[in-house]
C-alpha cells in the first residue's frame, strides 16, 4: 500500500513537474496553456492521493475547465502566434503528445482510485459483511460459528465506511471547516478577491473610456 | 458531524472590520454618488480610518486573547503597528488626494486601494496563523500591484514598476507558500502558537522545519527587500508614483516585518540555531548594500529607496538578535522608521514638478527658497542618520544594544560601521539644501494645504518617537515585546 502510494505519487509529481517545465519551454502560447491542464490534472490525482477527492474535482472544474478555457479563448481571440506554428508538422506532434498524456493520466486516475481502495472498496466491503450477515441469520444449524464472524466482519467494513484522519474528507467536513474553524480567513479571502475585481476595473478603464469616446464620435 | 460555532471575539477584528468597511461604503458613495465624489470619498476615508484608530482602543484595554480559533492576535504590538500603519495610510490618502488627481487618478479608486491595501496590512500585523499572514499579504500586495501602475497614463515607468512589483511579487509568493507548506508539513500545524508548541515539545522534524523557514525568510526576505531580493525595489521606486512609493516604504516593511518577528522569533524561537546566522548574514548583506549603493545615487527617489532597502538591514538586526529585547527594538524601530521615511517622501513629493524626477541639484539653496522645507528635511535626514538626540538614534541603540545583549557583537559591529556610512549620503543631503547657492532658474517651492498637513503629522511623529517622549514610546514597544506570545 505504501510503496503503491510512494509509486502512484512520483509518477504524478514527475508528470506534474515535466508538465509545468514544459510549459514554461515551449514557444506556442496554446502548448503552454495545455501543458499547464495537465499540471493541473496531475496535481488533482495527488489531492485524490491524499484523500481529498472534493478538492481534486474542484481544482479541475474550476481550473482545467473553466480558467484554462478563458485561458485558450484570450489565446485564439489575439490570435498569438498561431499562424506559423499550427502548419509546423513538430508543434502538431507535441499536441498530440500533450493530448495522449493528459490520456493517459486520467486512465491512470482511474486506475489510482481504484486500487488504493478507499473509494471505491468501502461500500463492497459493507455489502460483503451484510451477505456475509444475512447467511449467518439464516444460519443452517451447521454453521453457527458463522455468525460472530460474520458480525465482526460487518462492524469492520462500517467502520471502514467512516471517514478516518488520513483517508477521504467529505464535502461536508470541508463546509464545516470552512465556516468554523476557517471562517476568518474565508471572509478575509473575499476582500482579496475584491480588490483584484477593483484592480482589474481600473486597469482596464482606460480602455473602456476610449473605446466609449470613440462610440460616440461615430454614432454622431 | 458536530458544528462548533466559531470563537468570533468582535473586538479583535474591530479595526480591521473598520478599515474593510471604510473601503466599501468610500466605493459604494463613489459609484452611486459621482457628483463630488472626490472630495467626500478623501475625507470619509480618512474618518473611517480615524475610526479604525479609536476601535484599536478597546483591544489595547481589554486585551483580548487569540480570536477566531487563534487567527487574529490583536496584542499590543498589534495595536502599536496598526496604529502606525493607520495613520501612515491617512498621510499617504491626504497626499494621493493631491498628487495621484494631478496625475489623472481618480481620488475614490486611490482611496480605496490605499484602504484596502491598510486592512491588508493589518491583517498581516495581527496574524497568529500564517493563513493570515499569506492572505493579508496578498490583499495588502495585489492593492499595491494596481497602485503602482496607476500613473501608467503620464509616465510609462509606472506600468514597468507595476508589471515588475507584480511579477517578482507572484514569484515570492510562490516561495512563500511553499515555505509554509514545509513548516505545516514539520509541524503539522498552520497555528503560530501551536507551531511554536510543537518545536518546544521537540515534535517538528528540524530538516523540514529548517527549509520552510528558508523559503518563509525568502518571500518575506523580498517584500521588505533583504539584499540577495531586493533588485525590484529601486526600479518599483523609482516608477510608481511617489505617493505609492511612499506607502511601499513604509506600509510594506512594517507589516512585513511584524510578520518576520511572529513567525521567526515568536513561533520558531525554539529553533534559532536553524534561521539565526542566515537572518544575521541577511542583515550584514543589507546594511553594506543598501548604504553603499545609496552613496552613489543622484535621484532622490532612488536614494530613498537604497535607503530604505538599508533600513530594512537595520531591523534585521533586532530579527537576528532575538529574545524580547530584539523584538522590542524592532518594534520601536518600525514606528520611529515609519515617520522619517514617510516625512521624506513628502518632502521629494513637494519637490517634485511635472516633468521629471528630483535630483540631488534640485536641493541647491533649499533654505532659501522654502526654510520650514528645509528645516523639515534636515531634521528627516538627521532622524535617518541616527544623530542624537532624534528617534533613529534611539531605534539604532535599542537594535545594537539587542544584538551584543545576545552575544552577537560583529552584528553590532557591522550596524554601526554602516550607519557611519550612511551618515554621509544623509548629511549631504542636508549639506546640499543649506549650504549651496541656489541654480538660476531654480523656481520658488510652494506647499500645498493637503502636503503640510502631512509633513506636519510626519513632523510630530518623528518628534514623538525622539528623546526625551520617545522614551515613552519605547516603554510602551517594551511592554508590547514581552507580550508577544
Amino acid at each position: 500500500m505504501t510503496t503503491g502510494f510512494a509509486i502512484c505519487f512520483l509518477v504524478l509529481a514527475a508528470v506534474a513537474l515535466a508538465a509545468a517545465a514544459k510549459m514554461i519551454f515551449s514557444h506556442h502560447p496554446v502548448h503552454s496553456a495545455l501543458y499547464l491542464v495537465l499540471n493541473l490534472c496531475a496535481s488533482a490525482l495527488i489531492y485524490v492521493l491524499l484523500g481529498a477527492p472534493f478538492i481534486a474535482i474542484v481544482q479541475v472544474a474550476v481550473y482545467a475547465g473553466a480558467i484554462m478555457v478563458l485561458f485558450l479563448f484570450i489565446i485564439m481571440y489575439l490570435n498569438l502566434g498561431l499562424a506559423q506554428d499550427v502548419a509546423d508538422a513538430r508543434s502538431r506532434r507535441a499536441t498530440a503528445l500533450a493530448t495522449a498524456g493528459l490520456l493517459a493520466v486520467l486512465l491512470l486516475a482511474g486506475g489510482v482510485v481504484r486500487w488504493s481502495g478507499d473509494l471505491a472498496g468501502r461500500p463492497q466491503q459493507v455489502a460483503a459483511g451484510q451477505q456475509a450477515l444475512a447467511a449467518g441469520q439464516a444460519g443452517l444449524p451447521g454453521a453457527p460459528a458463522a455468525t460472530p464472524d460474520a458480525q465482526a466482519a460487518l462492524q469492520a467494513a462500517r467502520a471502514a465506511a467512516q471517514p478516518q484522519p488520513g483517508q477521504a474528507v467529505t464535502v461536508e467536513q470541508i463546509g464545516v471547516a470552512l465556516f468554523s474553524r476557517y471562517a476568518l480567513p474565508f471572509e478575509v479571502a473575499s476582500l482579496l478577491i475584491l480588490v483584484a475585481m477593483i484592480g482589474a476595473l481600473v486597469i482596464a478603464r482606460p480602455q473602456l473610456q476610449r473605446e466609449s469616446a470613440l462610440r460616440k464620435e461615430v454614432s454622431s | 458531524m458536530d458544528f462548533r460555532p466559531p470563537d468570533m471575539n468582535l473586538w479583535a477584528a474591530l479595526p480591521t472590520a473598520v478599515v474593510g468597511a471604510t473601503a466599501l461604503v468610500t466605493l459604494l458613495l463613489s459609484v452611486l454618488r459621482p457628483a463630488g465624489a472626490a472630495r467626500r470619498s478623501i475625507s470619509f476615508t480618512l474618518f473611517g480610518l480615524a475610526l479604525a484608530a479609536v476601535g484599536c482602543l478597546p483591544a489595547a484595554i481589554f486585551r483580548p486573547g487569540p480570536s477566531f480559533q487563534g487567527m487574529l492576535v490583536l496584542d499590543p504590538a498589534a495595536v502599536l503597528l496598526s496604529l502606525l500603519l493607520l495613520g501612515a495610510t491617512a498621510v499617504c490618502v491626504l497626499l494621493a488626494s493631491r498628487y495621484l488627481v494631478h496625475d489623472g487618478v481618480d481620488a475614490a479608486e486611490a482611496a480605496v486601494l490605499l484602504t484596502l491595501g491598510c486592512a491588508g496590512m493589518l491583517f498581516m500585523v495581527s496574524a497568529g496563523n500564517l493563513l493570515m499572514v499569506f492572505i493579508g499579504l496578498e490583499t495588502m500586495s495585489v492593492a499595491l500591484y494596481i497602485l503602482a501602475g496607476l500613473a501608467g497614463a503620464r509616465d510609462r515607468t509606472s506600468h514597468e514598476a507595476a508589471l515588475k512589483y507584480l511579477l517578482l511579487g507572484a514569484f515570492a509568493t510562490g516561495f512563500l507558500v511553499y515555505g509554509m507548506a514545509f513548516v505545516y508539513g514539520a509541524t503539522g500545524s498552520l497555528d503560530l502558537r501551536e507551531i511554536g508548541a510543537r518545536i518546544a515539545g521537540g515534535g517538528a522534524a528540524p530538516g523540514f522545519l529548517a527549509v520552510g523557514l528558508a523559503l518563509l525568510l525568502i518571500g518575506l526576505g523580498f517584500k521588505v527587500a533583504l539584499v540577495p531580493f531586493h533588485m525590484w525595489a529601486p526600479d518599483v521606486y523609482e516608477g510608481a508614483p511617489t505617493t505609492v512609493a511612499a506607502y511601499m516604504a513604509v506600509g510594506v516593511k512594517v507589516a512585513a516585518f511584524m510578520a518576520l518577528l511572529r513567525v521567526f522569533n515568536v513561533a520558531a524561537g525554539g529553533a534559532a540555531a536553524s534561521w539565526q546566522a542566515a537572518v544575521a548574514w541577511l542583515a550584514v548583506l543589507t546594511m553594506l548594500v543598501g548604504n553603499l549603493v545609496a552613496l552613489a545615487q543622484t535621484s532622490l527617489k532612488r536614494l530613498l529607496a537604497y535607503s530604505s532597502i538599508a533600513h530594512a538591514g537595520y531591523l534585521a538586526v533586532g530579527l537576528a538578535a532575538g529574545g524580547a529585547a530584539g523584538a522590542q527594538a524592532v518594534l520601536f524601530y518600525s514606528v520611529a522608521y515609519g515617520f522619517m521615511t514617510l516625512g521624506a517622501f513628502v518632502v521629494l513629493l513637494a519637490l517634485e514638478r511635472a516633468d521629471d524626477k528630483p535630483q540631488l541639484d534640485d536641493l541647491r539653496g533649499l533654505r532659501r527658497r522654502h526654510p520650514l522645507l528645509a528645516a523639515a528635511l534636515a531634521t528627516f535626514m538627521f532622524a535617518l542618520a541616527g544623530i542624537p538626540p532624534l528617534s533613529g538614534f534611539l531605534g539604532k541603540w535599542l537594535l545594537i544594544s539587542a544584538a551584543v545583549q545576545a552575544g552577537q557583537v560583529p552584528l553590532a559591529v557591522a550596524a554601526v560601521l554602516c550607519s557611519a556610512i550612511a551618515a554621509f549620503y544623509y548629511l549631504r543631503i542636508v549639506v546640499y539644501s543649506y549650504m549651496r547657492e541656489p541654480a538660476d532658474d531654480a523656481s520658488p517651492v510652494t506647499l500645498a494645504a493637503e502636503t503640510r498637513q502631512a509633513l506636519a503629522a510626519c513632523l510630530i511623529g518623528t518628534l514623538l518617537c525622539s528623546f526625551p517622549f520617545g522614551l515613552w514610546l519605547l516603554s510602551a514597544a517594551g511592554w508590547a515585546a514581552g507580550a508577544l506570545r
